[in-house]
């Protein structure tokens, strides 16, 4: 418990550097400030193939920030894209996927 | 997917669809909390203080980051943190274009309790989902599965310490998570133009990473391969619909 006292300003601190660029965002929407505009409801449209295939595609190529060369077992990366585009089915490219990764690792 | 008998179709049990999108996820983030728990007693910080992190700056990206470059004093672990956190401003902005107090009524302060439980994951699942389901009461029951997953997590790591074993779990959750953030991602892809903006976004993503510092690659290639979005509608000659109702 001294710990947490003794440190608190640095928990606090950190927990608003995660919590307010969640919530600044969040509640500029409920003034209408975001969805007003029609170009940046388009746009927002498409933050999310973009941020996620971002993320995905840093942690796969390279992961801890340096590039990894492609593994046999990464085949089972390809099996979710193929299987998530055939079927629209998370639990099936998942299991397609996972289930060749651990074939080949 | 249809609603409850009696309720408005696609919007009851949002909650419970809330709970099962995190079924692939909860697994992986305990085992992620437990090793958060165990490796924050390897560098010295407190059991309950590693235990408040969990549950105040509820992030693990962050909160690993941030054991990181523990030694190099407050400001630095601060600066860290912020900087892996500015990818939540992109999510939640386009979280709070759905939710859009016109239609769903969300005020202010229920965004304010929502935003705490908003992660990559529960905004991946959201995003998959058809436009109708992506609800306060679906972020809430995913964020709340994922909170305790994470939290009980770093409890049992704390209690556990460090172990051979976590190492081996620990392994596998990362190519887990990535397949199920892949598949989700896929989801996404409704049209042409927002396949076209996922795969800018993981070209944009992979050299982000390898350029710039720690953290800032999400936000970077999220912004510029996004704005390409609108430039994709006109190439592809078709606006792309609103997201269709797609079953997951």
């Amino acid at each position: 418990m001294s710990a947490i006292l003794t440190q608190l300003p640095l928990l606090l601190a950190m927990a608003l550097c995660v919590y307010l660029p969640k919530a600044i965002p969040l509640i500029a929407a409920s003034v209408g400030a975001v969805t007003r505009s029609k170009k940046v409801r388009t746009w927002l449209e498409y933050v999310s193939p973009a941020v996620l295939s971002a993320l995905v595609a840093a942690e796969i190529a390279a992961p801890g920030g340096a590039l990894t060369p492609p593994r046999l077992e990464h085949l089972g990366y390809i099996a979710v894209i193929a299987v998530g585009f055939a079927t629209r089915r998370v639990w099936l490219a998942l299991i397609a996927g996972l289930a060749l990764y651990l074939l080949l690792r | 997917m249809r609603g409850l008998p009696g309720a408005p179709p696609g919007v009851t049990g949002t909650g419970r669809a809330g709970l099962v999108d995190m079924l692939p996820f909860a697994p992986g983030i305990a085992v992620l909390g437990l090793v958060f728990g165990a490796g924050a007693l390897d560098h010295g910080i407190d059991r309950g203080f590693a235990v408040a992190m969990s549950v105040l700056v509820y992030s693990g990206s962050a909160q690993f980051a941030a054991l990181t470059v523990w030694s190099q004093g407050a400001p630095v672990v601060v600066l860290t943190v912020l900087a892996l956190s500015l990818r939540f401003a992109l999510m939640t902005a386009t979280i709070g274009a759905w939710l859009d107090p016109t239609s769903s009524g969300v005020g202010r302060w229920r965004r304010l309790a929502l935003a705490y439980l908003i992660t990559d994951e529960t905004f991946a699942a959201a995003a998959a989902r058809p436009r109708e389901q992506r609800t306060v009461r679906y972020l809430t029951a995913a964020g709340l599965v994922l909170a305790v997953a994470w939290v009980g997590g770093t409890l049992v790591g704390v209690l556990a310490g460090t172990s051979g074993w976590l190492a081996s779990w620990a392994d596998l959750t990362g190519p887990l998570f990535a397949m199920v953030f892949l598949a989700l991602a896929v989801l996404t892809c409704t049209t042409v133009p927002k396949t076209l903006v996922a795969v800018i976004g993981a070209i944009l993503g992979v050299l982000g990473v390898l350029l710039l510092p720690p953290g800032w690659h999400i936000l970077f290639a999220g912004l510029l391969a996004s704005l390409a979005g609108p430039l994709a509608e006109r190439v592809t000659r078709r606006p792309a619909p609103p997201d269709r109702e797609e079953p997951v």
